[in-house]
């Protein structure tokens, strides 16, 4: 469980690097989409629990993290 | 027989063979033509032209079943038999009472009718079963149910003696226990009931103990039809029970009488017992912060807020904004909640444009103009919006109202859907039954969305244009409630919640109203606008709908 904790926090790391910085600090302030990073965020959090708590596969561990950081870049 | 006796003669002795017929061919103008066929082989005949058919074979004849009864059972039991009712929770006394018998391995359960034995049924302790020949079919115990103002009814001559075993006299077991479940019970199977029928109509309670699986809930079924389901109660047995029997053996006597005591009136269909529905309303009782959800716009709360498993009714002047709205409300709904919506948009066709815009709304920046936006945020948009909105129907197929439902309930199926809508009501193809008119059509479909939204949880909306309205005194478009909306004045009736969208355009002000004409569930999803609309602007551009903050008007006058 140790070495999958940290192959899913390189995968985590050198997903952010891929992110477009630009995006990200001229993200939108509307209401709607603020809700939606957070929420999106919240999942992917809850998910990477569940991962270490083996309930929850990589798969779907990685598509909450594409959400997250789609929502990020809008 | 011979074919000769039936006036018929053929040639060959073997084979198929074309004759006159005997019944017509004499009296045909074409007397010459064969018109009867015959199978030599099987003995049976045809006529083609007047239709006589016939056969060689004897009929066979119905015998008439005499009914036998049975010589009474030895009762000398050994001890290892009252060992085994023993070990079933079945006393010596109450063996001893029922005269049952034993004999090479069989234990006998007589039926007694009118004090007389009429049938005998008998098993082995591996559960193998049978009854005399040609016997009377009557209940188990026929003589202790007359004259009771109770009847116990069980499945098996076993759950029979352990309700007697715990004091319930009155009890008595059907003889060939229950009909494999999905068969259709035949009436042969149930003719043990005439026999009964007049204990059956005078008694005032029948208690049915069948067993708790599917044959013991179809058994149940078909005799609660069968003997009147308003004075049928039936029993739960407790976690790992399937019978009475099961119950005395491993819960004893108390839970026994608990259970018969406890027996419930059998469900009506169609009605909801109090009890049946006490602990969901407790549930609501003890969160009274559930709360439909929001919109999206604080100048709305207060009015209208989304609920699971309703339907409502938008309506509105055409060009005053109600399609987009709508969409204003499904883009909210998935940014704030992450609903999923199945999405018919008659007026939005191609899918395209109408992308466009949600992709628009969503951002809350222009799809068209200079300041449009750029093709990377307009593909992440639409990866977020694959995700949570599906597009029904296509422009060229017609669309019933029908088809939107087995659509969204795929839908629902496969990506869970939260919202439908259904924009507009008049674009679709309405198919009237025989003798149907709009009244009674619109009453049918909206009873069945509002049982569709409920059955899958999920919230409806539709669209509906109203009728061809008059200006008002202003020259303006007055609003239309739901009592205009063409058709119906089910639409109000029918709906959850009604919802006008009207532009209200002067020199002083322009926003969009928001009349909120119904609410069903008040105390969770606001309470309607009386004459004062919750006011939105409408940001034309961006397709955006925002709070509207009123301007301050200074009089440089005064």
């Amino acid at each position: 469980m140790k070495t999958t904790s940290k192959n899913l926090k390189k995968t985590f790391l050198n997903r952010l690097q891929e992110v477009d910085n630009d995006a990200i600090n001229n993200q939108s302030m509307d209401r709607g989409l603020r809700h939606l990073r957070k929420r999106n965020w919240e999942e992917f959090d809850k998910v990477w629990v569940k991962y270490n708590k083996n309930q929850a596969t990589f798969g779907e561990w990685e598509q909450k993290l594409e959400r997250w950081l789609r929502s990020e870049e809008l | 027989m011979t074919f000769e006796e039936n006036g018929i003669y053929i040639k060959g002795s073997h084979g198929q063979e074309k004759t006159k017929c005997p019944k017509c061919s004499p009296t045909r103008k074409k007397s010459f033509d064969t018109c009867l066929s015959v199978n030599i082989d099987d003995g049976v005949w045809n006529c083609h032209h007047c239709g006589w058919k016939g056969s060689l074979n004897k009929k066979r004849q119905r015998m008439e079943v005499v009914i036998e009864k049975p010589e009474p059972p030895k009762t000398n039991i050994p001890d290892n038999v009252y060992e085994w009712f023993e070990d079933r929770g079945i006393s010596r006394e109450v063996v001893d009472r029922e005269k049952i018998g034993y004999d090479n391995r069989w234990i006998h359960f007589p039926f007694y009718k009118d004090g007389e034995v009429v049938n005998i049924k008998s098993r082995t302790g591996d559960k193998r079963f049978r009854q005399s020949k040609n016997a009377e079919k009557c209940f188990y115990r026929f003589d202790n149910m007359k004259g009771m103002e109770t009847i116990i009814i069980t499945e098996g001559e076993m759950d029979a003696l352990s309700l007697v075993e715990c004091g319930f006299i009155n009890t008595v077991s059907v003889p060939d226990g229950a009909p494999a479940e999905g068969t259709k019970p035949s009436d042969r199977k149930f003719s043990y009931l005439l026999s009964a029928e007049e204990h059956l109509m005078n008694a005032e309670t029948v208690i049915l103990c069948t067993d708790s699986d599917g044959a013991g809930k179809h058994l149940r079924d078909e005799l609660s039809r069968r003997i009147g389901r308003e004075k049928c109660f039936r029993v739960t047995y407790p976690e790992g029970c399937k019978d009475m029997n099961d119950v005395l053996i491993n819960h004893g006597r108390d839970k026994v009488e608990e259970i018969v005591s406890n027996a419930h009136p059998y469900p009506i269909d169609g009605v909801v017992m109090v009890q049946d529905v006490e602990d969901d309303a407790i549930d609501l009782l003890l969160k009274p912060d559930v709360k439909g959800l929001s919109t999206g716009w604080s100048a709305i709360d207060q009015h209208y807020l989304v609920s699971a498993s309703e339907l409502t009714i938008v309506t509105g002047v055409p060009n005053m904004g109600k399609s987009e709205w709508m969409d204003a409300v499904m883009i909210n709904m998935v940014k704030l909640y992450g609903w999923n919506f199945g999405i018919f948009s008659a007026e939005n066709f191609p899918v395209k444009h109408h992308l466009l815009k949600l992709v628009g709304k969503f951002l809350g920046q222009p799809f068209w103009g200079d300041d449009r936006i750029g093709e990377d945020k307009a593909r992440k948009t639409m990866k977020i919006l694959n995700e949570h909105i599906k597009f029904i129907g296509i422009q060229e197929d017609s669309v019933t109202i029908e088809s939107i439902m087995d659509q969204a309930k795929i839908l629902n199926y496969r990506y869970g859907l939260q919202g439908l809508i259904v924009d507009p009501w008049n674009t679709l193809e309405h198919k009237f039954n025989d003798g149907e008119n709009e009244t009674l059509y619109v009453s049918r479909v909206l009873s069945q969305l509002s049982a569709f939204a409920k059955m899958n949880e999920m919230h409806i909306w539709i669209v509906a244009h109203p009728r061809k309205m008059e200006n008002g005194v202003d020259r303006k478009p007055v609003v239309p409630t739901p009592y205009d909306i063409a058709g119906s004045a089910n639409w109000y009736n029918k709906s959850d919640n009604a919802i006008t969208v009207h532009r209200h355009r002067s020199e002083h002000e322009d926003y969009a109203g928001i009349h909120v004409h119904k609410i069903r569930f008040q105390y969770k999803n606001g309470k309607p606008t009386n004459n004062q609309p919750a006011k939105l602007k409408y940001d034309v551009s961006r397709g955006v709908y925002e709070d509207y903050i009123e301007e301050f008007k200074e009089d440089l006058f005064e």
